[in-house]
């Protein structure tokens, strides 16, 4: 059996609702603070799909937002600890709806958000300037200050410092919001439509409530590969699949599945979810009801 | 059963001249042709040649051999056992029918038992599979012990130029105070004349910052640190030592617990290393009031990590901070009946651990007297001492199984099998075999004797004897490839002459139109089933082939078996497809 590591993240969690966008049938999260808040608190990295503003031309490196698996979704929201949002039906009716002091207010985020730009920039230019500052030699220092004024005269435009001026009061940078949760500060209408998980969504319960970290186990002909640890700092130490609880296991499958693991150093792990008397039950978030077992290649 | 004495065993008369691997192996089935020579009507000699030929058979034919071998139907294993040697070998060699119950695919249980009981390793494959695997398995261990050793090597290294840093922040610290006691005495004298010898290059001692490598070496907690980071590294290794009574108490073997106490005491009231370099440091005038005394703190950890390296020495079971251990033996994989459960393993906490990996092994393979059978470091492999075991006469204990796919072919293909039943011994007619054959293709087996149970095209045996008629008529080699995760792998000649190259899942396919009217069971393959089979047929490089397998609909196959002769034509209304399937990574691939 599996060693059962308890964080005790039920503890620690801080109270923070993350809002979840269903968009064509996907799950995002735009907001950094949640993608952060779900990796460290809910042992969820799901997969980054924004490209990087900086750099768009490559897929190597991604960005937000991040796309959550059906299980993660539900998940959280059984958790309590996410809510969905229709993002398209919700952004129409939420601008329809703005009137003017919001408007007011998110133009001026908007210019307070450029402001924090400009800053940086300032901020980062003064450090540089700090830092090459030593490598003039003395001997020009004075020398470089009056050139400037009589270059200043020699393009004869007298008002120099006050188009400086002007150019940092106007030209502020141009910022592209990554998130649009300032335009629309309140979670309006969460959406009760019902998340369809795959029939997995029990054993990826159990895992997640033991405190492993799940991703998706399709390279090694799996359901899940099972990290015991943010997949920064481990590898996966289970290949996990999941069965009906009467479902008969074909022995190629076993053999398959218990040579791959063995050959790529993880072991074979199966879970099943015991059937209980309601019908219509919602699976348990902690799964408690899911049995696994373990299997081992043993050279005989 | 074959009773064979160690005399007369073929695997100790090894003068005998081998006999090639291609004539041992010429024939693709276990049937053999006297054809008569080809007459050639322009030239009369041929047909004296071919009167000649067919004369010498009638006259004298060639010798009777067991041609139709008996195999006897076993219900338990789903497969068809065969005891006679002689049919043995010959379905073995004669089309690589089969498998041996003991042995991994050719019959070699008694050879490889004899072998073992005289003590040396028969030209079996699984004794040169094993060969190869310990050879692997040394040759791992070695690897790793090189770069123990460098590792080794290395810290020892950075251990004594720490020692040389040491040494010279020592001489820094005296010159220093040599230089500050020349100062003192300057300022002692009140008023210097002008012209006198105050030393000229010297600037007087004002508080600087420091910023030499030798001034911040002269800073009290660097060097309280130095001197802790010698002390761990002559120790050269660095363990967290359980200082704690909890700590303690949670050790494995508790029983040392007041041994360890004790001994944390007497190095808390000796501390024999630090006191040189606290003596060290307290020899430094007072005067140097500017930083250079260590304060009490610095003394404090400077016991600290005394208490932590005399611990250390004792020597009781540390946690480390890696838990890889490198067992300085390779150990075999193959137990015999009169190995102890584990041999040595000692729970790793023997008091030496500490000390270096050569002693360590040098002494394991001194003292360890009974050795199993272990290959160790190039050794050559001591003979297993079982002369004791009466070696005289041997009865082979293994027998041979055919998986029903090959006893039906052997049946109805070509002919040379008769599969009996179990109790009754009476011989089985093909068409009771196959009703047979198709009834213990699901499980639990289905009741033949039921009238509503007749044979349905899509049983998995048919779709299954499909295949492996296509590919057996084609010339390859199937055998069932259950240990890969796929149904058949394609062997080219077979497997004494190479790889096999190709790993076969049948994919029953239903694409007829009449299917959609009758109630069949679903093929559910998934990806991730696709893509982890793949991934095991690469790992031993071999390629995946989905055998598709049109099967025909109930009424046309009902049509072939009732009216048109059998299951022969019933069979030539599948239609099979092959599609080679490898994985395309665009990374990888270019």
């Amino acid at each position: 059996m599996m060693t059962q590591i308890f964080l005790n993240m039920a503890s620690a969690v801080p109270d923070r609702q993350v809002r979840v966008s269903r968009i064509g049938g996907r799950y995002l999260v735009f907001d950094i603070e949640d993608v952060v808040h779900i990796r460290r608190h809910h042992g969820m990295c799901a997969v980054f799909v924004g490209t990087m503003p900086q750099n768009p031309t490559q897929s190597i490196l991604l960005s937000v937002p991040i796309e959550l698996y059906a299980e993660e979704a539900k998940l959280l929201v059984d958790k309590k600890a996410a809510y969905i949002v229709d993002d398209a039906a919700d952004h129409l009716s939420q601008l329809k709806t703005m009137d003017s002091s919001a408007r007011k207010a998110y133009f001026q985020s908007l210019k307070s958000q450029r402001k924090a730009a400009q800053r940086v920039f300032d901020d980062s230019k003064a450090k540089d300037r700090a830092r090459h500052a030593h490598k003039v030699p003395k001997g020009k220092a004075l020398p470089s200050s009056a050139s400037a004024e009589v270059e200043d005269s020699l393009f004869g435009s007298g008002t120099s410092a006050p188009a400086s001026v002007v150019a940092e009061t106007v030209r502020l940078p141009a910022v592209t919001p990554t998130a649009s949760n300032v335009l629309m500060p309140s979670s309006a209408m969460s959406d009760t439509a019902p998340i369809k998980v795959p029939p997995t969504y029990p054993l990826y319960a159990f895992l997640n409530a033991r405190g492993y970290y799940i991703t998706p186990g399709l390279r090694f002909g799996g359901d899940y590969s099972v990290y015991p640890g943010d997949p920064f700092r481990f590898h996966a130490h289970y290949l996990a699949t999941y069965y009906g609880w009467d479902q008969k296991i074909p022995m190629l499958d076993l053999t398959t599945s218990g040579r791959l693991g063995t050959a790529v150093k993880k072991g074979f792990l199966m879970g099943a979810e015991k059937p209980t008397e309601e019908q219509d039950a919602e699976p348990d978030p902690t799964g408690k009801n899911v049995r696994v077992f373990c299997i081992e290649w043993a050279g005989m | 059963m074959l009773q064979c004495t160690l005399g007369e065993c073929p695997i100790l008369t090894t003068t005998t001249p081998r006999v090639p691997l291609h004539q041992i192996y010429a024939l693709p089935v276990p049937i053999r042709t006297f054809p008569l020579p080809t007459f050639y009507p322009n030239n009369p000699i041929s047909l004296l040649h071919l009167a000649y030929a067919w004369l010498r058979q009638v006259v004298s034919p060639p010798a009777a051999e067991p041609s139709v071998h008996t195999g006897a139907w076993d219900p338990d294993t789903r497969s068809v056992h065969i005891n006679d040697p002689k049919s043995i070998r010959a379905l073995w060699e004669q089309g690589f029918f089969g498998k041996g119950s003991l042995s991994r695919s050719e019959p070699n249980w008694l050879k490889r038992e004899l072998g073992r009981r005289a003590g040396q390793a028969g030209h079996v494959s699984e004794a040169r599979t094993e060969s190869r695997r310990e050879e692997r398995r040394n040759a791992k261990w070695k690897r790793a012990k090189a770069e123990l050793e460098a590792i080794e090597q290395q810290r020892l290294e950075e251990a004594s130029l720490e020692e040389a840093r040491l040494e010279e922040a020592k001489l820094v610290e005296a010159r220093l105070a040599e230089l500050q006691a020349a100062e003192a005495r300057v300022r002692a004298t009140p008023h210097p004349a002008p012209g006198e010898a105050t030393p000229p290059r010297t600037p007087p001692m004002e508080p600087r910052p420091p910023v030499g490598p030798a001034e911040l070496l002269a800073l009290p907690n660097s060097l309280a640190s130095l001197a802790m980071k010698h002390i761990l590294v002559s120790v050269e290794r660095t363990y967290k030592p359980p200082v704690g009574p909890a700590e303690l108490l949670a050790l494995p073997n508790s029983s040392a617990s007041p041994l360890v106490a004790a001994a944390s005491e007497a190095s808390a009231s000796t501390t024999p290393v630090p006191v040189e370099h606290l003596d060290g440091v307290k020899a430094v005038p007072s005067s140097l009031a500017n930083g250079i005394v260590s304060p009490p703190a610095s003394v404090a950890s400077a016991n600290g990590s005394a208490r932590s390296t005399s611990e250390t020495r004792e020597g009781q079971p540390l946690k480390r901070r890696k838990s890889v251990r490198f067992s300085p033996q390779v150990e075999s994989t193959t137990f015999q009946h009169h190995d102890p459960p584990s041999p040595r393993h000692s729970a790793g906490g023997s008091p030496s651990r500490t000390t270096s990996v050569l002693v360590d092994e040098a002494r394991d393979t001194a003292v360890v007297a009974p050795s199993p059978p272990i290959i160790f470091q190039g050794e050559a492999p001591t003979p297993v001492p079982e002369a004791a075991v009466p070696v005289g006469e041997l009865a082979n204990k293994e027998h041979f199984q055919l998986a029903p796919e090959e006893a039906f072919f052997l049946v109805f293909a070509v002919g040379t099998l008769s599969v009996v039943d179990p109790v009754m011994l009476a011989p089985i007619p093909t068409d009771k075999l196959l009703d047979l054959f198709c009834a213990h293709s699901y499980y639990p087996p289905r009741e033949i004797s039921s009238p509503s149970r007749s044979l349905q095209p899509q049983d998995p045996f048919l779709v299954n004897y499909a295949v492996y008629h296509h590919f057996r008529s084609l010339g390859w080699v199937p055998r069932h490839g259950i240990k890969f995760g796929v149904d058949w792998i394609l062997y080219q000649r077979g497997p004494v002459f190479d790889h096999s190259e190709f790993g076969i899942m049948v994919m029953p396919s239903f694409s007829d139109k009449r299917w959609e009217l009758v109630e069949h069971e679903k093929p559910k393959k998934s990806w991730s089933w696709l893509m982890g089979a793949n991934r095991v047929l690469a790992h031993v490089l071999k390629s995946m082939v989905l055998v598709y397998v049109d099967i025909p609909p109930p009424s046309v196959f009902e049509e072939a078996m009732r009216h048109n002769g059998g299951i022969a034509e019933a069979l030539k209304k599948y239609t099979i497809r092959e599609v080679m399937v490898r994985r395309f990574s665009a990374n990888r691939n270019r």
